[in-house]
């Protein structure tokens, strides 16, 4: 450690006030919006009377629908995470670490569930599974099954969640994972620990970090996740926190001061969990890669070789090949009404209109560009700044490095539409040319995403030794050159997956191009979700299925760059 | 200086036109905009549309404003209370760059003209033809496209010779469970659906209908979604256009014009204060008012604004006159707005 404080204090000092900066513009700004807007009476910032101060906003969110709304939040979000985290982890480990068969598939069904919106997931798992009509339903009766799926329940919510929030997990695990130094493993292998102990063990308490950290991030995403409870639990009366939120912020009469109230209350608690996961992680070393070779072990998994791929194939039928199978039902098909099982067969009923139309439409193919341009983008300074920050806050001891990682956790609490109105605001004020054009959606997807962005660097800054970088210094290198030449290259996988998180992350995304768009910048969720309220569920099923098409071939091809370069 | 140049241009273009001043914009003898402001219109070329209308069934309207006068129109759609907080935002930072702004909701159209956002009063062709429910006695909105609430049926579920024809077949005990609605929530269209069936249906319907017990709908796609695919067998609200779609796609869904009528509700606008293609605005207004436009906006399934159009057009189904069409007034929906939703999410059990 004794080698960084080597650097000038007041460069150091620059260079944190530097970071500061940059979260202070994309994230303290707006959040200071949203404080501003909980404590008075009136809609901020948009020529209305002159604002009183007032705690009203905060009595009135205690009503006794809150309690319910809390528990269905608890439970959605607890199940949620476990499945997430059970498909996830099971994944990442299998892809990283064993001779499992279908590698790419193993990968592909990683990362695959993140390219959908979760308002077309949402909407797709009703069609399968909600009620008499599900798909799923029709052909159970069909086959003379007594039984059927409701997915229009608390459970069902949980499930939705679960897989289409497994991919962090995944993501963040397989990077990890992948970094286990296999003395380790080796070693207690040696001593005689059987294959399930030297897991448990060894394996698992190494990637603590990347373990609790996606699980804690996961969490706090389902809690704040709004369309799927708003589309599976809304006409079932289940209501959630972020429906809670989002009716505050919407209904008429509308109550922004208590929904922005009410969103600085879970602000809170999100700290409060970061603070104790920084507490219970504060205790370990992970750092496991050192100067020694990293040929990792491939685990044979000998007979268990066709069981985990069937948990594969489970898996990705369950995420991906359902889901898909509803989407091409929706573009091939004229309309939404199934009269019986055979229907989804009958290739007469079929055509390729839609499909046509949306590959050939103008508004779909300047939305894919406009969204493949801020995305790119996106991905690019978001991967910068984040594995500074990353480097900042795991590696040195700049001043005020660990208030870093508290602000970049803070966009993870706030609902998508409070954050977004934040950004609004500040954006909308500040004399600057960037309002209305492409670099105000960047600068909110940057926003937005620091946490998953910042959490995916992270976790891979932290598992790298700096004994390595010590002794490139001590040979002489300057802090610079240990950054490009040892760091970088040790958590390639890291920040690949970082890039790669945040570029499908900023395609997707609704709430924040929502009220910064033009028609110059109108991005493909926002062309798919007009096609959504206009009730053309045949034009958002056909986008939806290009759009992934693109991204499955843009996943295979970067493929080998989600690990580590070594 | 630009703003008064802005404000001459009408007169310069009339006066460098010269000859070309017979160009004025006119459809079977009903004039819609005279040759200066046409001009000036198109010099602007241009128009910038902040809305609240689904952006499928506006492109129709805004392809044939273009088709009919040269400019271009770009839209920017989202749904009231969005769009009320952008415009808003916008306007006091001033950066409102919107020609025209509508918004699905009285209440707060006389929020914006209250903050100075529809300042620019303009008084269309056929003002006084308007009926005074759907445009504001200065000029400064109108009604631009009145979609309507109605009955929709799934008839897979339900008998031919059983489907309702009017609101109140819709209390039949035999339908419980089976109904599904948007709740009051959803703003405008909601709100003037239930006023008018407790207003002109029944006193009582609301508390006779919650008793059905109603599948409750957060918005309108999910709500015609389930109708089509048979979740719900009957739906009411704003679904008329989506319920079509999916009829013509030859789903076995039915639109119906209830026998005591149907109400409509407005995406009311106008210019905006800081409009930079001022001219081409109020040209925007003029045809989307006149009777020429209204029929454009009729082919599109809602009801246009001037009482000299057709009525709605879609193919197969036959709206009811202009006349039989309930109008909530502005300063009811103002006055009562608040206590009719809390009334209304207590008799339906919505938190």
């Amino acid at each position: 450690m004794s080698a960084q404080s080597a650097a000038p204090l007041a460069l150091r000092a620059a260079l944190s006030a530097a970071l500061y900066a940059v979260l202070g513009v994309l994230i303290v700004v707006p959040l200071a919006m949203v404080v501003y807007t909980a404590f008075i009476d009136v809609l901020p910032f948009s020529g209305a009377r002159p604002a009183q101060w007032t705690l009203d906003n905060f009595r009135a969110v205690w009503t006794p629908e809150l309690g319910a709304a809390t528990l269905n939040t608890l439970i959605v979000s607890l199940g949620g995470t476990a499945i997430a985290m059970a498909f996830g982890c099971g994944l990442a480990w299998l892809g990283a670490r064993t001779d499992v068969p279908w590698k790419a598939l193993v990968h592909l069904s990683g990362v695959m569930p993140l390219f959908l919106s979760l308002l077309v997931a949402a909407v797709t798992w009703s069609l399968l599974g909600a009620g008499y009509s599900g798909y799923l339903n029709i052909i159970f009766r069909s086959l003379g099954l007594p039984f059927g799926i409701e997915m229009r329940s608390l459970a069902g919510i949980a499930l939705v969640e679960g897989i289409y929030y497994a991919p962090y997990a995944y993501i963040f695990l397989h990077a990890a994972l992948a970094l286990i130094h296999p003395d380790l493993e080796e070693s207690a292998a040696v001593h005689g620990g059987r294959f399930a102990q030297t897991l448990r063990l060894v394996s698992f308490p190494l990637v603590k970090p990347a373990l609790i950290g996606s699980a804690l991030l996961v969490f706090v995403l389902i809690a704040e996740d709004f369309p799927v409870p708003q589309i599976l639990g809304g006409p079932v009366g289940i209501e959630t926190l972020s429906m809670r939120i989002y009716n505050l912020m919407t209904r008429i009469p509308n109550h922004p001061n208590q929904a922005s109230a009410l969103s600085l209350i879970l602000t809170v608690a999100v700290w409060v969990l970061v603070y104790t996961q920084r507490r219970v992680l504060a205790a370990g070393d992970y750092r496991t890669v050192t100067g020694k070779g990293l040929q990792q072990r491939v685990i044979e998994l000998g007979r268990w070789r066709w069981p985990a791929a069937a948990f594969v194939a489970l898996y990705a039928v369950i995420a991906i090949g359902l889901p898909l199978w509803a989407l091409l039902q929706g573009s091939l098909r004229a309309n939404l009404f199934v009269p019986n099982a055979a229907a989804f067969f009958d290739v007469s009923s079929f055509s390729l209109k839609h499909l046509a139309e949306a590959a050939t439409s103008t508004a779909v193919q300047q939305g894919l560009i406009n969204s493949l341009e801020a995305a790119a983008a996106t991905a690019i300074f978001g991967c910068v700044f984040f594995f500074l920050m990353a480097y900042a806050v795991n590696r040195t001891d700049l001043p005020g490095r660990q208030g870093l990682e508290y602000i970049a956790m803070v966009p993870l609490a706030l609902p998508a539409i409070v954050l977004a109105l934040g950004i609004l605001w500040t954006w909308v004020a500040l004399p600057l040319p960037v309002y209305g054009s492409i670099a105000i959606l960047v600068i909110a997807f940057l926003a937005r995403f620091t946490p998953q962005g910042f959490r995916a660097i992270s976790s891979s800054v932290g598992q790298i030794h700096d004994d390595l970088e010590s002794a490139a210094m001590v040979a002489g290198a300057s802090r610079v050159q240990v950054m490009r030449l040892v760091t970088l290259p040790l958590v390639r996988g890291g920040v690949a997956a970082a890039a790669f998180l945040l570029f499908v992350l900023s395609i997707r995304e609704v709430a924040a191009s929502l009220f910064l768009y033009t028609t110059r910048t109108r991005v493909l969720s926002i062309v798919l979700l007009e096609s959504y309220d206009s009730g053309m569920w045949s034009n958002v099923a056909s986008i939806s299925l290009l759009y992934t098409a693109l991204l499955i071939a843009i996943t295979l091809a970067g493929r080998r760059w989600m690990r580590p370069g070594i | 200086m630009t703003r008064m140049l802005r404000a001459l241009l009408p007169a310069l273009c009339a006066v460098a036109l010269g000859s070309a001043a017979h160009a004025q914009l006119a459809f079977d003898g009903e004039t819609i905009a005279d040759a200066g402001l046409l001009a000036a219109a198109k010099a602007e070329g241009k128009l910038l549309h902040y809305g609240t209308y689904p952006a499928d069934a506006m492109k129709l309207v805004h392809a044939a404003f273009e088709k009919d006068t040269g400019i271009k129109v770009e839209y920017v759609r989202l749904p009231s209370q969005g769009m009320f907080a952008r415009i808003t935002s916008e306007f006091a930072a001033r950066k409102l760059e919107a020609d025209i702004v509508d918004l699905t909701e009285l209440p707060l159209i006389s929020e914006i003209v209250a903050r100075g956002v529809l300042a620019s009063p303009h008084k269309v062709p056929s003002f006084d033809a308007i009926p005074a429910a759907i445009k504001d006695p200065e000029g400064r909105w109108y009604a631009l496209v009145r979609p309507v609430g109605i009955v929709a049926v799934n008839r897979a579920r339900v008998p031919d010779n059983e489907i309702p024809k009017s609101w109140k077949d819709l209390l039949n005990p035999k339908w419980k469970g089976m109904i599904g609605t948007p709740s009051i929530d959803g703003g405008g269209s909601v709100l003037t659906m239930y006023t008018f069936l407790r207003e002109k249906v029944d006193k009582d319907f609301w508390e006779k209908f919650a008793a059905q017990t109603p599948r409750i709908y957060p918005a309108v796609a999910p709500l015609s979604t389930d109708l089509t695919r048979g979740e719900v067998a009957l739906a009411i609200g704003a679904i008329a256009e989506p319920v079509w779609l999916q009829m013509k796609a030859g789903a076995p869904v039915k639109v119906i014009f209830p026998s005591e009528g149907i109400s409509s509700f407005p995406a009311a606008g106008g210019v905006s204060t800081t409009a930079k293609n001022p001219n081409a605005a109020k040209l925007f207004l003029n045809w989307m008012t006149s009777k020429h436009g209204g029929n454009v906006v009729a082919r599109g399934g809602a009801y246009p604004t001037n009482p000299g159009s057709n009525k709605p057009t879609l193919e197969g189904l036959d709206y009811p006159a202009q006349d039989q069409v309930f109008n909530l007034k502005a300063d009811e929906w103002i006055a009562t707005r608040d206590e009719r939703m809390k009334e209304w999410r207590a008799t339906f059990g919505v938190k």
